[in-house]
């Protein structure tokens, strides 16, 4: 059954050739202009289709238009070439589809036939693997095996009926390691033509993947095979992700898709738990699906999940791998943990004259950053919140659950109730519990402090071992944290 | 070949009138010549006294100029008032005067008597004699005599141009013994630096001993660096001082220097000429040509048979005198100075000889260090404008990568270290170009320093730096 077009024709073949135009000048001068404002619909409430389905919602990202001939879906992908911004401070020159990174997503029908052209802008060959879908094989999309590749600026015509439906991916299948790594990718969508029940009220999209830009650097390593540090929820890394809005009593579903190049994803949700309810394989059926709090979707999957919301406040929703949630970080620092940062620092100011703090955004105001970041780099930043900085980046985002919101506008961070928020307790609180912190400084036998709760009386009317011989503070001391350090440790303690 | 001699015989003749003219004067007016023709060249200012031979570090001025941080005037000033050889050269001076005036002389006429006592009674002849070849020699005599004089005129000239420049080469060399150790101390502070915070590290029980043992190499090689340049600026030091001419407990010189590259000598269209124009080296060479010339036609009229004349007086036993004229003479039958002529001849064709070869080689000199001028100081050039920033422009740049945490203070140090390290080609560079500036110089003030042409050494390149990848 044919669906309305989301764009008359004619917008759509202006707005083809408009984008056509900008990518061939882009493909051009291999200096694209910058990805367009994000228009995605992510966050308004999207209402159901006449057949039932509700359109899902790309957080950062947009949905293909696409066109009904002669009752085929067209659609439109053009690979060219694009700067894209992953978050402020960090620009990249990249690939992507459409002038966007990723590629938008794909949305259709279980059932129906669709034809999805795909010109090639770029310096080289290309294919596009339909990834997940049962198709005919001369559809797959494997340069050289199924088709020849696409050689730039040619247009090649895929065509093929959905026989399924679920959460699918689509992704460049010829000089992979470089086109992935560059960034030509994107989620294909079939919702289902008969669904077993209600939409979701909230259906999200969001592809992971990852890549390597050194700090200073614009363009991502595609030789990199396991140093990656940018990692992204739909090309965006915090604080630059869009949240993922719900009401209270929503029922949820996030789909999530692993294109990264090696590392699979944990992906943690706070606040609650989900059901997985299927991969890009097929439904999981109901017996085969159990409360979790983390799904790990491997490299070259898609796992789908769904959970109602009820609990109201900010969720974070991200990677359980902590390296994933950095931006840009380092892994060639001493380890400075346990030892004073600031006489590192004071080391490197003496000798290098004009060395001052480093971008620190916990550094006292006005302080000078003559030193400065290299160009193009969010090193180690992560971004502001209600309480102060959030050493996050990377793949985090959040999940904002409201009680009573009229819109899926991002409505803000939550206004915590009164007397609900975990805070620095009082004298009276730690006496009126039993907490001996002087006790808990005392040394222990392993050089260690005590316990926090003060034990019983000891025979000799102490608490503790008394130190040892060797140490007779018997204490090992670790250096207080910086001021400057307070939420923002970073690798090495700085 | 032959009409080119004759030309350059007739030039020196020509010259030689001049210097004819000047030897009339004392010693004085020949140190006089000398100290403003070298004041003059060697760019002194105004000519200093001729030292006195008995101590003269007591002199005022001396003391005077030693207490001031030492600039290269001023150790130029007090080298002319205070090293001996100074003095020594001007002694030449006196002898070659005492020389020309001794050539001057006639011979003293010889007086005989002789007695024979007879029977009868004495006889007794008295004589008078005068060597008339003499009057003919004397002059010739003169002019041998007056253009030795010239040639050690110019000699000591050159020599003493040569001490200048010798002191301003010590002087650029102790400048930049005292640069090095201060790169070298920078470096070891350096090194110094990142060894102490390894030291933290590892007793935090966060880097490995191989880490640290790592650490304690580099920081001990940095000091052993510092001692070595160290005691090579203090070796430095000991050629100035003699040069100054100090003597008793080693003195605190302190050394004002520069640091940039040396400007070009003026004109430097055509050096060659400059330096032929203004070579002592050939000057004296001129001048031992007409010695020698002098005296070939002084060893053929020695040849001549002319009669020793005079009177003779003779008392006969009897008791008459008798007076009359004497006429003495050699007969040239064997000796007629022909192996006199001919080793004079030989000589004034071997001087000759050598003044083409010399006017080949001041040429050549002055092309090559010429050459070596500015090759040396467009390197130090490039090492300072565009080489140098480029090192501290890494430091920076690393220094951002430390500011994202993408590597330790470590990796800063390391290159701010490798930064210290390339002023030392710099330093060494500058060294040189000042050195061969002088060397230049000093060839254009007129004296052929032979051992200033011997190959410079390339200084050993800097480090090649390295991205920084973290401890």
């Amino acid at each position: 059954m044919p669906m309305p077009m989301p764009m008359p024709g004619r917008g759509f073949l202006l707005a083809g050739i408009g984008v056509a135009v900008m990518c061939l000048a882009a493909a051009a001068a291999d200096d694209p202009p910058e990805h367009p404002p994000d228009d995605a619909p992510g966050h308004e409430a999207s209402n159901p289709q006449p057949n039932g389905y509700r359109p899902v919602i790309t957080p950062n990202g947009t949905t293909l238009p696409f066109r009904v001939v002669d009752g085929v879906k067209v659609y439109h992908l053009i690979a060219a070439a694009v700067r894209h911004e992953f978050a402020p401070g960090l620009t990249g020159r990249l690939w992507g589809f459409n002038g966007q990174v990723h590629g938008p997503t794909i949305e259709a029908v279980e059932g129906d036939r669709v034809r999805i052209y795909v010109t090639n802008h770029l310096p080289e060959p290309t294919s596009i693997h339909w990834h997940g879908l049962h198709i005919t094989n001369g559809m797959d999309g494997v340069s050289g095996m199924t088709q020849r590749a696409i050689e730039p600026g040619e247009t090649f015509r895929y065509e093929f009926d959905l026989r399924q439906h679920g959460t699918f991916m689509y992704h460049s299948h010829h000089n992979e390691q470089v086109q992935m790594a560059m960034g030509l990718m994107g989620m294909f969508v079939i919702h289902p033509r008969e669904p077993g029940g209600p939409p979701p009220d909230r259906d999200f999209v969001i592809l992971l993947s990852e890549w390597k830009m050194d700090p200073g650097s614009e363009r991502p390593d595609p030789f990199e095979m396991i140093d990656f540090n940018v990692l992204t929820f739909n090309a965006k890394v915090f604080p630059a992700t869009a949240p993922l809005v719900a009401k209270i009593g929503d029922r949820v579903r996030i789909r999530i898709g692993n294109l990264s190049a090696t590392d699979h994803h944990p992906i943690h949700m706070h606040g609650g738990s989900f059901r997985v309810i299927e991969t890009d394989g097929g439904p999981i059926p109901e017996a085969g699906q159990w409360p979790e709090t983390t799904v790990l979707v491997p490299v070259g999957s898609t796992r789908t999940v769904e959970f109602v919301a009820s609990n109201p406040g900010d969720w974070a929703l991200h990677c359980h791998m902590t390296h994933h949630t950095m931006n840009q970080m380092g892994h060639n620092l001493p380890n400075l943990t346990g030892l004073d940062p600031s006489d590192f620092d004071q080391a490197v100011m003496d000798l290098v004259a004009d060395r001052l703090p480093r971008n620190d955004p916990t550094a006292e105001e006005g302080t000078a950053d003559m030193g400065g970041s290299p160009k193009n780099t969010i090193a180690m930043l992560g971004g502001d919140g209600p309480f102060g900085y959030i050493p996050m980046g990377g793949m985090f985002t959040v999940i904002k659950v409201r009680e009573s919101i009229e819109n899926y506008e991002d409505p803000g961070w939550y206004e915590q109730p009164e007397g609900t928020v975990a805070e620095a307790a009082t004298a009276e609180e730690l006496e009126r519990d039993g907490i001996d912190l002087e006790a808990a400084t005392r040394p222990t036998e392993n050089g260690g402090p005590h316990a926090t709760q003060a034990p019983p009386s000891s025979p000799d009317g102490g608490h503790g071992s008394p130190p040892s011989p060797s140490n007779p503070e018997g204490v090992e001391r670790e250096v207080p944290p910086q001021k400057r350090g307070e939420g923002h440790e970073g690798h090495g303690g700085r | 070949m032959r009409r080119t001699q004759t030309l350059l015989m007739l030039g020196l003749l020509a010259a030689g009138g001049c210097v004819r003219s000047r030897t009339d004067g004392g010693v004085g007016l020949s140190v006089e010549r000398v100290r403003s023709d070298v004041a003059r060249r060697a760019g002194v200012g105004e000519p200093t006294p001729v030292p006195a031979p008995e101590a003269p570090s007591a002199d005022p001025a001396v003391a005077r100029l030693l207490a001031e941080p030492l600039v290269e005037a001023a150790a130029v000033k007090v080298a002319l008032l205070n090293n001996r050889s100074v003095r020594e050269l001007y002694e030449r001076l006196g002898i070659a005067r005492a020389e020309l005036l001794q050539a001057g002389l006639l011979k003293n006429p010889v007086f005989s008597a002789n007695a024979k006592f007879f029977a009868d009674g004495p006889e007794i002849e008295l004589g008078l004699a005068q060597s008339f070849l003499d009057l003919f020699l004397v002059p010739l005599r003169r002019r041998v005599a007056a253009a030795d004089l010239c040639a050690e005129e110019a000699a000591v000239a050159r020599d003493l141009v040569r001490l200048v420049f010798d002191v301003r080469r010590a002087f650029a060399t102790v400048w930049a013994g005292e640069a090095m150790v201060a790169m070298r101390r920078e470096a070891s502070t350096a090194a110094t630096v990142s060894r102490d915070l390894m030291r933290k590290l590892h007793a935090a029980g966060n880097a490995l001993d191989t880490q640290l043992t790592i650490e304690e190499v580099n920081a001990a090689r940095a000091q052993l660096y510092l001692e070595a340049a160290e005691a090579l600026a203090q070796d430095a030091r000991e050629p100035l001082i003699v040069l100054l001419g100090l003597s008793g407990r080693a003195p605190a010189l302190t050394v004002a220097g520069r640091l940039d590259p040396p400007p070009l000598p003026e004109d430097m269209g055509d050096a060659g000429a400059r330096a032929l124009a203004s070579s002592l080296d050939l000057s004296e060479s001129s001048a031992r040509i007409r010695s020698a010339m002098f005296r070939a036609g002084l060893v053929r009229r020695e040849a001549w048979p002319v009669p020793d004349g005079g009177g003779a007086g003779k008392r006969e036993s009897a008791g008459g005198w008798g007076f009359g004229p004497e006429v003495s003479t050699p007969i040239p039958i064997f000796d007629q100075g022909q192996a006199r002529s001919l080793a004079a001849g030989a000589t004034l064709r071997q001087r000759m000889a050598r003044h083409a070869q010399l006017s080949v080689e001041v040429e050549s000199a002055a092309r090559r260090l010429q050459a070596r001028l500015t090759s040396l100081r467009e390197r130090a050039h490039y090492l300072r404008d565009t080489y140098l920033p480029l090192r501290e422009r890494l430091v920076k740049e690393v220094l951002q990568f430390y500011n994202a945490m993408q590597v330790g203070a470590f990796d800063v140090l390391s290159a701010k270290q490798q930064a210290i390290d390339a002023r030392r080609e710099y330093i060494e560079t500058t060294r040189d170009a000042w050195i061969v500036s002088l060397d230049l110089q000093e060839l254009l003030a007129g004296s052929l320093n032979p051992y200033r042409l011997e190959a410079l050494p390339l200084p050993d390149a800097a480090e090649h730096p390295e991205l920084p990848k973290g401890h």
